[in-house]
């Protein structure tokens, strides 16, 4: 077991009042896995990626739950000891290739930073790592990449850069928030695959973070759904196209339009994401869901194993 | 024109982002201190007929340089004027030409501003350079230059010093312009058919006020100062009228042995500018923060 | 013409790019650089591509919201290419466009009722009374209470917004629609709702579309007809069921093998065809075939000439010199 979340609650203090970004979320990783965590706006996806680095934000707050990596709770490091994880334990890439870069420095230059922070080598022989690197996430010409400034490249560049800085240092963990959603859909492709071919080359554990379910297809072994600040199912991911059993997954999964067929109308689910500042009672699907059942608005469902899935609804006990 | 601005200041007033603007207020000490300072400043100019009794004009060379007593709490000044009613009767000459002022620059600026920022080409190179040429001068030599030439008064001290601002405002008010012509809520404006008129009073105008209103409450201080400047110097208001730049420059024969002369309108304008300037200090930090988020 | 809504010829659009310390020329970005298509009434034209493909350059130019560089436009057989200033108001009425960020496409301080209201101030100088009917009763047609109307934008969600965009640009009942990846910034619960509502409406106003889009899921459900843009040119046109089915260019092969499938089994055994490179800028197109550098079947010929738009099946076009010898579907 490399990662164990358990029971993660994460509020944020806003003018409005309080929101529960992240309500309860409970999950495992492997080492070695990957795991998909798949969810439209507001379902604490982000905020749950951000959480395992404390990498939040000033006006969010963990009131509750323990991040179990490599055997130590990382919620209860001190900083500098976070800091030794960062980077090089646990690497995180973000969605805007761009905003994790400094543009002001070449990007060989910040590359090589990853590798002087935390091993004690010369710039000149992290040079030769980071074109090293360089050629491994199959960056034409390494040596002008290196002394490029960001905006002299373009988004799918940037993101091999960043990739390469987050892999740098062989992380046993690396969480991607959305990677690819900035590029054009054959950049992405090329890009997934590169990110495929290099965490299996390197037997990286990986936490994908993605509102696309076919993306997190690509990738996952396993697939964890989120909805509201929970996790609604966990399965491999076969089993969650093959027979998903959360009405949730279900209505996602009808909603995605297929480019195989045109179909008279699109299949959509009623309602809408709740409001997290005055979420409804029960369970936070309830009011969209086509099962729902009595006990559905008074009690919140928690997740449990059913067949293959970990599923938190109440038509399954 | 001035009726749209008027409008696009009750909106922005009545809007939720005022509303968050405040809260945000009130949670930052120095912004509240330099809140309550201006709201102070604004009920004693107000309600001075009730706080000041005695009258600020009357003179009573009897009285001539008595020290700050319970009957005259600020003293009396070298004509045995009561320095404490003057002084608050001061502030209503003070937050006169300052609001006015503020209020004439900002308009004719912020109108300019966005017209040359939107149409750009000539118009804008033209605005640029008549702006260059104003702020090359320091504002105060400059405000000084014309109200010396207009002549002494409070209505040439008004307009020296409006003519002097204007440029600020037009300057901020057209890169604010500059930025928001590009948004898609614009260039939806385009594809329904909104003329450019339309465009820019409608459209623009009340996105680039916030900005422009947190200068125009910095501004306030710095009106103040400036009129208390040119009082000072002779090139302003004139006595026997209470200004406080007047006051201080009266008492400075005085200012070794009868020191409460010049100080008490000294620290009037000290206090003024201070309250302003924190309370447009904050405002902007509380903007800033919130556009980062 | 008969049929066509709109009709362009050679449509060109290039954008200056100045620099330098006096700002001259130092080239032009060629958006959009010789295309040609009619949009038949009652139809739904879909236009995919990638970043520099020119594809939102040309929605905007269709309908007059840019100024086109050269060629003509047509709509309902009058030539408007050069309309401009007042003569372009009556045109707004009867052509309009959904934009694709709900978020900064309303206005943020105003009213939905005076977004939505204000195509009818402008074109008929409505007075409160006739603005406060015509919102409530669009607001109704797209799924909103009218009872809202007094609210302010970012009061709604996402989906919600939308639909606000889409009341404005329906409030003067218009004839041809541009949607401009109308669903890109939204949710995939909510995008199958809009898309729903878009077509709903089509019925209803009997509207013709040009839907712009970088999804070919979206464009797969709404369009009759698909065009392919590459840096500024129509690489591939046809029906949707030809192009997905039996795409012709290579770009087209390689958008289709790119698109990530929701159904894991089919994504192992899928082989991809591989577009190397990055997309080259709109400033300096590669000479001959602008696909050439990334085209993984590219010849001798394809750097030196450009290939010819042409008709190699019924409706089918494409502009590709080795289209008969690359043909059949990718799997």
């Amino acid at each position: 077991m490399l990662l164990e979340i358990r029971d993660l609650k994460v509020i944020f203090h806003t003018i409005r009042g309080m929101v529960r970004a992240v309500n309860g979320v409970d999950l495992m990783l492997n080492q070695g896995e990957i795991i998909g965590l798949v969810g439209e706006t507001g379902s604490g996806k982000t905020v749950t990626g951000l959480s395992i680095l404390r990498l939040l934000d000033q006006n969010a707050e963990i009131i509750d739950g323990k991040i179990i990596f490599d055997g130590r709770d990382l919620l209860k490091l001190p900083m500098n000891e976070m800091l030794k994880i960062r980077g090089k334990e646990i690497s995180m890439i973000f969605q805007e290739p761009k905003a994790a870069l400094n543009p002001v420095i070449p990007v060989g230059d910040q590359v090589a930073e990853s590798f002087m922070v935390h091993e004690r080598i010369t710039k000149s022989e992290a040079k030769k790592r980071v074109i090293e690197m360089f050629n491994r996430v199959e960056l034409p010409d390494p040596e002008r990449i290196y002394k490029s400034y960001p905006h002299e490249l373009s988004g799918g560049m940037a993101q091999r850069v960043v990739i390469s800085m987050a892999l740098a240092l062989r992380p046993k963990l690396l969480i991607a928030d959305e990677p690819t959603s900035a590029l054009d859909v054959t950049i992405q492709a090329q890009i997934m695959d590169l990110f495929k071919e290099l965490v299996r080359q390197f037997k990286t554990s990986v936490i994908y973070i993605t509102h696309d379910m076919a993306l997190a297809a690509e990738i996952s072994d396993k697939i964890a759904v989120m909805y509201a600040g929970r996790i609604v199912e966990v399965a491999k991911t076969e089993e969650i196209f093959e027979e998903p059993l959360h009405p949730y997954t279900r209505g996602l999964l009808r909603s995605i339009p297929d480019v195989k067929r045109r179909m008279k109308t699109l299949f959509s689910m009623p309602g809408e994401i709740p409001s997290m500042l005055n979420p409804p009672p029960g369970c936070l699907f309830h009011p969209r869901c086509p099962d729902k059942m009595e006990i559905c608005e008074r009690k919140v469902p928690i997740l449990k194993k059913v067949d293959e899935h970990e599923v938190a609804c109440f038509l399954y006990g | 024109m001035h009726e749209v601005i008027t409008l696009a200041l009750m909106d922005y007033l009545k809007s939720e982002d005022f509303r968050i603007t405040l809260y945000l207020v009130r949670k930052s000490p120095l912004t509240m201190l330099g809140m309550t300072l201006t709201i102070s400043l604004i009920l004693f100019a107000i309600l001075a007929p009730y706080i000041a009794k005695q009258d600020p004009i009357e003179q009573d060379p009897s009285k001539r340089l008595l020290p700050p007593s319970p009957e005259h709490p600020f003293g009396t000044d070298q004509l045995g004027r009561d320095i404490f009613s003057r002084v608050i009767w001061g502030s209503r000459i003070s937050l006169t030409i300052a609001v006015i002022v503020v209020a004439i620059s900002f308009s004719t600026g912020t109108v300019l501003g966005i017209v040359a920022g939107y149409f750009g080409g000539k118009v804008d190179e033209l605005l640029m350079r008549i702006t260059d040429m104003f702020m090359a001068f320091p504002r105060l030599i400059l405000a000084m230059a014309v109200a010396a030439a207009l002549g002494p008064g409070i209505f040439n001290t008004v307009i020296a010093m409006a003519f002097v601002s204007w440029v600020y405002y037009a300057r901020l008010s057209r890169a604010s312009t500059l930025q928001v012509r590009e948004e898609m809520f614009v260039e939806a404006a385009r594809a329904i058919g909104a003329s450019n008129l339309r465009i820019l009073f409608k459209h623009i105008l009340p996105v680039t006020i916030s900005p422009v209103i947190v200068q125009a409450t910095l501004d306030m201080g710095g009106a103040i100062l400036t009129a208390a400047a040119l009082g000072f110097l002779g090139l302003g208001v004139q006595p026997p009228t209470p200004e406080w730049g007047v006051m201080v420059s009266e008492g400075r024969r005085f200012i070794t042995e009868q020191w409460w002369v010049s100080t008490f309108p000294g620290f009037a304008i000290l206090l003024a500018t201070l309250g302003f300037n924190l309370l447009g200090d904050g405002i902007n930090d509380i903007l800033n923060v919130r556009s980062r988020r | 013409m008969g049929d066509s809504m709109i009709e362009i010829h050679n449509l060109r659009k290039y954008f200056p790019v100045r620099g330098g310390v006096t700002m001259r020329v130092l080239g032009h970005i060629k958006a959009v650089d010789g295309v040609s298509f009619s949009i038949k009434r009652g139809e739904t034209l879909g236009l995919v591509g990638e970043s520099g493909s020119g594809k939102t350059t040309l929605g905007r130019t269709v309908i007059k919201l840019i100024e086109p560089t050269d060629g003509r436009i047509f709509f309902e057989g009058r030539d408007i290419t050069k309309l401009k200033g007042k003569d372009l108001l009556p045109l707004r009425r009867e052509m309009q466009i959904v934009f694709q960020d709900p978020y900064k496409a309303l206005h943020p301080r105003k009213r939905v009722k005076d977004i939505v209201g204000e195509p009818l101030i402008i074109h008929e100088h409505a007075n409160e009374e006739e603005v406060r009917k015509g919102v409530s009763e669009i607001l109704k047609l797209v799924g909103l209470d009218p009872e809202h109307m007094n609210r302010y934008p970012h009061e709604f969600s996402g989906g919600q917004r939308q639909r606000i965009v889409i009341a404005r640009a329906l409030i003067l009942r218009p004839k041809f629609l541009v949607l401009d990846e109308p669903t890109s910034a939204l949710d995939v619960s909510v995008q199958a709702k809009i898309l729903n509502l878009l077509s709903d409406l089509k019925q209803k106003f009997s509207l013709t579309y040009l839907l712009i889009s970088h999804n070919l899921a979206v464009v797969r459900q709404m369009a009759e007809r698909i065009g392919v843009m590459y840096l500024g040119k129509l690489v591939e046109l046809a029906d949707a069921d030809q192009l997905f089915e039996n795409p012709l260019h290579p770009y087209t092969k390689g958008l289709l093998s790119s698109i990530p499938i929701p159904d894991p089994k089919a994504a192992k055994d899928k082989r991809r065809i591989r577009l190397i490179g990055e997309i080259p800028s709109p400033m300096n197109p590669p000479s001959g075939c602008r696909f050439n550098t990334r085209c993984p079947f590219a010849k001798g010929i394809c750097s030196e000439e450009e290939p010819p738009f042409k008709e190699v099946a019924p409706g089918h076009w494409v502009a590709c010199h080795f289209w008969e010898e690359l043909g059949g579907a990718i799997s």
